[in-house]
């Protein structure tokens, strides 16, 4: 037989604005997986090189996948599933104390 | 008469072992360092990083004295270990701040002060009332408990497992033999002098042997006719997310790393042997950080750890010799990282070229004995 199992693809869809921009994803898949699907897959930039960052382990540890979520920054999009309406923002610089 | 392996054997690789072996191998010795493995109590690994002059050796003056001296060694060594290492530490002569939550912290800071001064005309402090230390600091805000703090220009910091990197690193380019996850079993003393050292790969010998191993020091001491009292005591620690430097002085229970993550402490356990970490410990941790720096409780907490603390009776440093073999030393703290550039350079020199510990006297375990004979 040729079909997709009847457990694939049964996260039900959602739209998330990323940047402002309106972005199709799964309710519940990882944020990391939404940004990796986009033509520009970076998170942030570093703070010591300007260089563009983007999703890596995919397990939490590297630090890499920083996002912001709804106003709170320097979260691993990793560690975050995707809920309807979240607004992510890439994170433009480090974040400082007090924000 | 066959000639030992190495002059000198250290039994035991963390901070103050790879300090004084660094400096017995700028000075040229064949040293060898057995470091234990990873089960082993490795508190070098759980350091705070400062480099800390207020306030230490309070009713002791040789111990302020060996502070002051390393810390004033220190700017010159943290190069020197750089350019021979190649691996950067992050060392800053930063100033150092004790934060203050009430008037009684902040008197208490200034009597202690006092005391330093009278047995050091040349130590430096001040005490900064609450807008004094905002003006330091102009972007944090303090708690409103914050009373003031006591500065000293004396103090400061630096990456502590950079540090002990750079010490093996540097230590190996020298010359010297470093074995890790290979730890020391058994001490004898040979009968034309000398020792010889049994560890997990088979048994080295050297003309002297040097006990730099922390909390398990008291075994091998028993081994050498060197009693050694210390005993461990737990700290935790914090480690927030990374944010912008804001923070470049060097504190009690707060710092900026190079990196820009916060490291957040202590605590003063008497809980044996354990590294255990606690939810009571991150709390008052935090606790207490919070309200110094209340932005510091929107920062999320990304590890967490504790180590144990390299006590002697009276917590300042040991530095002993066997009672009857030559040759067998023991040295000890639990300020490893302000000592590290005393004992790699003044300690491992006079080590390299006397048998005795003379200008250390005051140091030795004699001062924990009774006046009654054992």
């Amino acid at each position: 037989m040729n079909q997709a199992p009847p457990f694939a693809n049964t996260l039900p869809e959602t739209t998330i604005t990323i940047d402002g921009d309106s972005i199709a994803a799964r309710i519940g898949e990882p944020l990391a997986a939404v940004f990796l699907r986009q033509t520009d897959i970076a998170t942030r930039k570093s703070a010591l090189s300007g260089e563009k960052r983007a999703p890596f382990c995919m397990m939490g540890v590297c630090y890499e996948c920083l996002v912001g979520i709804d106003g709170v920054f320097n979260l691993r999009s990793c560690q975050e599933p995707v809920r309807p309406g979240m607004r992510v923002t890439r994170q433009p610089r480090v974040r400082r104390l007090g924000e | 008469m066959t000639t030992s392996d190495f002059d000198f054997i250290l039994v035991g690789g963390g901070t103050v072992g790879a300090a004084i072996g660094f400096g017995l191998a700028c000075r040229g010795r064949r040293i060898a360092i057995f470091d234990g493995a990873d089960r082993g109590l490795r508190a070098a690994r759980t350091n705070f990083g400062l480099v800390w002059v207020q306030g230490k050796g309070d009713g002791f003056q040789p111990y302020q004295r060996v502070t002051r001296e390393s810390s004033d060694l220190w700017p010159d060594f943290s190069r020197y270990l750089e350019e021979i290492s190649g691996i950067r530490i992050e060392y800053s002569r930063s100033g150092g701040l004790v934060y203050c939550l009430s008037s009684a912290e902040l008197e208490e800071e200034d009597a202690l002060s006092r005391r330093m001064v009278a047995d050091d005309p040349a130590y430096e402090y001040e005490i900064l009332d609450r807008s004094r230390l905002e003006a330091l600091l102009p972007s944090i805000a303090f708690g409103p408990r914050v009373t003031g703090a006591c500065y000293s220009p004396l103090d400061g910091h630096v990456n502590p497992l950079s540090l002990l990197s750079a010490l093996l690193k540097g230590f190996s380019r020298l010359g010297g033999n470093y074995q890790d996850g290979c730890p020391v079993e058994h001490v004898e003393a040979l009968a034309g002098g000398g020792f010889a050292v049994h560890h997990a790969e088979g048994i080295s010998t050297c003309e002297k042997v040097v006990i730099t191993a922390g909390n398990h020091s008291p075994a091998f001491g028993g081994m050498l006719d060197l009693p050694i009292h210390v005993r461990p005591q737990r700290g935790q620690l914090l480690i927030t997310e990374r944010v912008a430097p804001v923070l470049p002085f060097a504190g009690i229970g707060i710092r900026q790393a190079a990196n820009g993550s916060f490291q957040l402490g202590g605590t003063y356990e008497n809980v044996g042997l354990s590294t255990e970490v606690s939810l009571e410990g991150a709390s008052s941790i935090a606790k207490r950080a919070a309200q110094v720096m209340p932005d510091l409780a929107k920062l999320l907490v990304v590890r967490q750890w504790a180590g144990l603390r390299v006590l002697s009776p009276d917590g300042f440093p040991i530095y002993d010799h066997s009672r009857t073999l030559p040759g067998a030393y023991v040295a000890l703290c639990h300020s490893g990282v302000t000592l590290a550039a005393f004992h790699a350079g003044p300690l491992a020199n006079h080590l390299a070229e006397a048998a005795d510990l003379n200008p250390y006297r005051d140091f030795t375990g004699r001062r924990f004995e009774t006046e009654k004979a054992t």
